[in-house]
């Protein structure tokens, strides 16, 4: 053993000075971010509201990833944009609105029906390349209605006699053939000084909120996959969703199939661990985005300190 | 039927032709038992020597050799880290001669010439054991550097074939397997949820370990029920002469071990270990949670005269997050999850005649999973129980053939409920699961070992499935240092344990949704022994699955109600939707080069290993390579005993001074680097809010990080006294402090009508030094 400690010693040290100096070059090494290949696609933002005019639809273009991106250089303005309604096979096409930098049909003399079944298509040029891509929406039926309860004024986190906390309710009358209840919350007087610090979620100074003051100012829930028959239903506000003293307005969405998945899987795309997946997204040909149809209603209430 | 009825009674006729054979030879049978402690050993060689007819003891310690020749016989006892015994004695014809061993343990600092005393008898231990067979210690798991302390899935992180994703997850990926594929078992009964503090560490407590048993793949048909891997740990400390405590404490934990004997009768053995960070740092450092885990496990063992022996064991172990989201706020509001597993189980081992040995025994393993954040109803149990009843008979036919049949019956009752604001699900399964398994062992000669074994699987939940599984082995020992093996087998599962959105894996059984899981091994190995005390293995494998199952991320669109709540709500009681179904191939060449014995004892392994999975709606449906798949991968774990290196006629009980390194390579892991990003409001009335610009994927995994590089030393100083030691240690993990990336997550800044991407390195663990002790306390008569 001692023979053999002594002959394998200088080795040892050897080794270990070589062991050193390799894990001294194991250095961090940077991430070179330029092997994902770009694709151009026509971004869609389309919806379609019966018994309202066609207009607002956005078609951009996605940008390649890691550049500083000027918003204005992503809007498409020489598209060529066709809604069909399928059941009667009637066309327009769309023109593009300066204002708004969107595309609208220009002629106020149609209305989107409810119950129907309609088509975008586009065709545009992306770094030279020739880009089709279409969607089909349909428009939920008549009938979604929020019942006022009168009930629109609340103390923030207010409990009842049971100990109970209070949350603002919405009943509503759903429209057949939607297949989400999209809840649309925005704060119409949000800022620092009426924000609630004394939340019981989040730790936040007042920097913070100014930073990210959208993010705390527009808050949404959605309910899918309820019955279809259902001639009510009830949704509460949870208190999680309310970051600012005062007045909010509540925008109800009935939205289609197509509604729900973009809804329900277009943000979150990442895991935990890093990895990915893809959104559903019921664009055909090169595009995506979203291109769906939906039936609104607004009502409002007040949170006060 | 005729058929069955004319295989069963040839082979009536065989074994009672066998069986008149051996009646004009001589049997050999008996325990081999620690001389220290007095615990049976299992897995020792016993040969006997000119004849090359072995055997190995089984779990119990317990071996026989049929037709062994009459006259003097010189036989040999054998185990890495005992001393070997050779016994001389006399076998008469049709005696069976009962034999019980005591062997006496050797330090690991044994100087090289006892090694060369035993030249030969490594190659002839590792040719009766079975294909990629890895087996380690409680020294051994003890010996190498861990975060914070010991850990045995964060050792078997080093052993080739094994990956790990992150350095915050303890969890096996084992040859392309994910860690849902990997049965885990404690002294016979099934383990679900294996890992405490979200993966972090494993739920076996090091100390209370006496061996583990790893089958990376090609296991034979005693085992079942999940496609990649079997972990096998023995708990324990079943010591039957001597009281022993293990007292270990450290930056994280604190654990204790104990060991009674019960006079002659048995003994009672026990271990418990808790964290204590929520009653210490989580009280004074802002950040930490008040999160703890514990784990506890006790053991009986009785033997009721010569032939029969009883053990109970329960393990449990529980995990509690406790969460306040706003210390600081007048009304507290928080959520509360807690995982557990509870374990028992009582068996019966029973010498029924010189041919037979049977083991009966009746377990139930429960994991339960508990989220509940009341403020926004949002509650969660995942809950499974599993019933289970075994036999297995052992027969030893004759030198040419063992057979050994089992018998399982599970009832296994499965829960997923979710009560949610906006749906409730409540998938409720209750099934019964059947295995029957034969295995054949035939010695055609001295260097040639077949293995053919045949599982029946009846498994029902809401359907039938039936499934039958052929395994295969071949052992082939080439000249005195080199052993070839092969093993092929096919492998059903249908128990998932499934990662994702949420920070614990839930657990689900097939249904008719979901179907069993299979997988195809093909295992190609070559072993050979250098120079008396190292080891050389290579495998190459081949793994095909189908059906395999991965969370559906997008489910919340894909899933169908089944029933309506009274409020109109979606409630979801099947599984249709929840998964996306796949299929894959894993392959890879692993060498593994060890060094059991001397002062400067480990392992060196290098990986080559590539794994593709295709799943419905992931990547457009095309294959892919999953987040763990790692293209080459080194390890390097090594412990040196200073002392025993560098100092001559170190006494063996006196002190000892350990360091331990651990080293690893792996090249990058794959990720999805988008390709572009758009900006589309997610609701229509929003204007130019954070949620206006997202990221669109194309391929999956196509890009790879960094190399992965780490680096870990331990120290440690034993100083023994009388009847008792003292061990403090130093921990030193990544050392170099490299920064491992885990993965990238991309911020999106809108500002002044410009998109600025920023992209965030998540890193692994820095360096993180710890320290801890290990006193233990010895009592002998």
């Amino acid at each position: 053993m001692i023979r053999l400690g002594r002959k394998y010693r200088k080795l040892y040290s050897i080794v270990l000075f070589l062991s050193f100096n390799f894990f001294s070059a194991c250095d961090d090494e940077g991430i070179i971010l330029d092997g994902a290949s770009y694709v151009p696609k026509i971004v869609i933002e389309g919806y379609l509201y019966p018994g309202h005019f066609i207009d607002n639809i956005k078609i951009t273009r996605n940008m390649p990833f890691n550049e500083v991106i000027d918003y204005e250089t992503t809007i498409l303005t020489d598209v060529k944009v066709k809604l069909t309604d399928l059941s009667s096979r009637k066309y327009y096409i769309l023109s593009y609105n300066k204002t708004n930098s969107t595309y609208w049909y220009e002629s106020r003399d149609i209305k989107i029906d409810f119950n129907k079944i309609y088509k975008l298509e586009v065709w545009t040029a992306i770094d030279e390349k020739n880009l089709y891509a279409y969607s089909v929406t349909t428009t939920p039926a008549e009938g979604l209605k929020i019942e006022k309860n009168g009930t629109d004024t609340l103390c923030y986190r207010e409990k009842d006699s049971a100990n109970h906390l209070v949350k603002y309710k919405i009943k509503l009358y759903p429209s057949k053939g939607s297949e989400i209840i999209a809840v649309s919350i925005t704060s119409e007087q949000p800022g620092v000084s009426t924000f609630i610090f004394d939340n019981p979620y989040l730790k936040i100074d007042s920097s913070d909120v100014k930073n990210d003051i959208t993010r705390y100012s527009n808050q949404f829930f959605s309910l899918e996959n309820y019955n279809p028959d259902a001639e009510e239903l009830e949704i509460n506000i949870d208190w999680p969703l309310i970051w600012f003293y005062g007045k909010y307005r509540v925008i109800v969405y009935a939205g289609d199939k197509n509604f729900k998945n973009f809804f329900l899987t277009q943000k979150d795309v990442q895991e935990p661990d890093g990895n990915f997946h893809e959104p559903k997204l019921d664009i055909t040909g090169d595009g995506i985005g979203v291109f769906a149809s939906a039936v609104t209603d607004t009502t409002y209430f007040f949170v006060k300190r | 039927m005729k058929i069955i009825c004319s295989c069963l009674i040839l082979l009536f006729l065989l074994m009672n032709e066998i069986n008149s054979q051996t009646d004009s030879l001589g049997i050999i049978r008996g325990y081999i038992v620690n001389s220290t402690n007095g615990k049976n050993l299992s897995d020792i060689i016993v040969y006997l020597e000119n004849y090359n007819i072995s055997a190995e003891t089984n779990m119990d310690g317990y071996f026989e050799i049929y037709n062994s020749p009459t006259g003097i016989q010189s036989l040999t006892f054998s185990c890495l880290g005992f001393k070997t015994i050779k016994k001389i004695m006399r076998v008469q014809k049709g005696e069976n001669k009962i034999i019980n061993i005591n062997l006496e343990p050797i330090l690991l600092c044994t100087n090289e010439v006892v090694i060369n005393s035993n030249s030969g008898y490594i190659i002839k231990e590792l040719f009766i054991k079975p294909v990629s067979h890895v087996e380690l210690t409680t020294a051994q798991i003890n010996k190498i550097p861990g975060l914070g302390e010991a850990d045995l899935l964060r050792t078997l992180q080093t052993i080739p074939g094994i990956q790990s994703i992150s350095d915050y997850s303890s969890m096996l990926y084992v040859r392309g397997g994910t860690p849902g594929e990997n049965l885990y078992l404690i002294d016979g009964t099934v383990v679900y949820n294996p890992e405490h503090a979200f993966g972090m560490f494993s739920t076996f407590n090091s100390s209370s370990i006496e061996k583990v048993k790893l089958l990376k793949g090609g296991f034979g048909a005693e085992y079942g029920g999940r496609l990649s891997s079997v972990l096998d740990v023995t708990n324990y400390g079943s010591n039957l002469k001597n009281f022993k405590c293990d007292l270990t404490l450290s930056l994280l934990s604190g654990s204790l071990v104990m060991n009674v004997p019960i006079g002659n009768l048995g003994f009672i053995a026990g271990s418990f270990r808790r964290t204590y960070l929520d009653h210490t740092a989580a009280k004074i450092i802002e950040g930490i949670p008040p999160y703890y885990f514990w784990d506890g496990s006790l053991k009986t063992m009785l033997n009721i005269g010569n032939k029969n022996k009883i053990t109970v064991n329960y393990f449990g172990s529980r995990d509690n997050l406790n969460y306040i989201l706003n210390k600081e706020a007048k009304e507290k509001v928080g959520f509360v999850y807690d995982w557990r597993n509870v374990i028992g189980s009582i068996n019966w081992n029973w010498i029924i005649t010189k041919f037979l040995f049977a083991g009966f025994s009746f377990s139930g393993s429960k994991y339960t999973s508990r989220f509940n954040f009341e403020e926004i109803r949002m509650n969660e149990l995942n809950k499974l129980e599993d019933y289970t009843l075994k036999s297995t008979l052992e027969y030893f036919c004759s030198k040419y053939f063992t057979f050994r049949f089992g018998y399982e019956y599970k009832i296994i009752n499965n829960l997923l409920y979710e009560d949610l604001t906006s749906k409730k699900i409540d998938i409720t399964r209750q099934v019964n699961y059947q295995t029957g398994f034969v295995t054949t062992a035939w010695n055609p000669s001295a260097s040639l070992n077949i293995e053919a074994g045949l599982r029946f699987d009846y498994f029902n939940s809401q359907t039938e499935y039936k499934n039958l599984d052929p395994r295969i082995s071949f052992k082939y020992h080439l000249n005195e240092s080199t052993n070839l093996k092969f093993s092929a087998g096919i492998y059903h599962q249908y128990i998932n344990r499934l990662p994702r959105l949420f920070i614990a894996n839930i657990i689900t059984t097939a249904d008719k949704f979901t179907s069993g899981s299979f997988a195809c091994h093909y295992i190609a190995g070559y072993q050979k022994e250098l120079g008396n005390s190292i080891i050389l293995e290579i495998e190459s494998y081949l793994k095909v699955y189908k059906n395999i199952y991965q969370f559906n991320q997008n489910f919340s669109a894909d899933v169908n109600p089944n029933y309506y709540s009274i409020d109109n709500k979606p409630l979801i009681v099947e599984s249709c939707g929840f998964y996306n179904r796949g299929d894959g191939k894993s392959y890879g060449i692993e060498l593994f080069l060890k060094k059991e014995c001397g002062a400067i004892t480990g392992w060196f392994g290098y990986t080559l290993a590539r794994t593709e999975v295709k799943f419905e709606g992931i990547n457009t449906g095309k294959s892919f390579v999953p987040r763990f798949d790692r293209f080459s991968t080194i390890n390097l774990s090594t412990s040196v005993d200073l002392f025993c290196l560098f100092k001559e006629n170190q006494n063996q009980e006196s002190s000892k001074l350990l360091v331990g390194m651990n080293f690893i390579y792996g090249t990058g892991v794959p990720f999805t680097l988008p390709s572009s990003v758009y900006s589309v409001q997610k609701l229509p009335d929003w204007t130019n809010s954070q949620y206006n610009v997202s990221i669109y994927p194309t391929e999956i995994n196509t890009m790879r990080l960094p190399p992965y590089i780490r680096l870990d030393f331990s120290i440690s100083y034993e100083k023994q006294f009388n009847g008792w030691s003292v061990a403090p240690y130093f921990q030193f993990f990544n050392v170099l402090n490299r920064k491992n990336i885990w993965f990238l997550n991309y911020d999106i800044e809108t500002n002044d009508k410009k998109i600025i991407l920023h992209i965030n390195r998540r890193n692994m663990l820095p360096f993180l030094p710890s320290v801890g002790i290990n006193i233990k306390f010895i009592k002998t008569d």
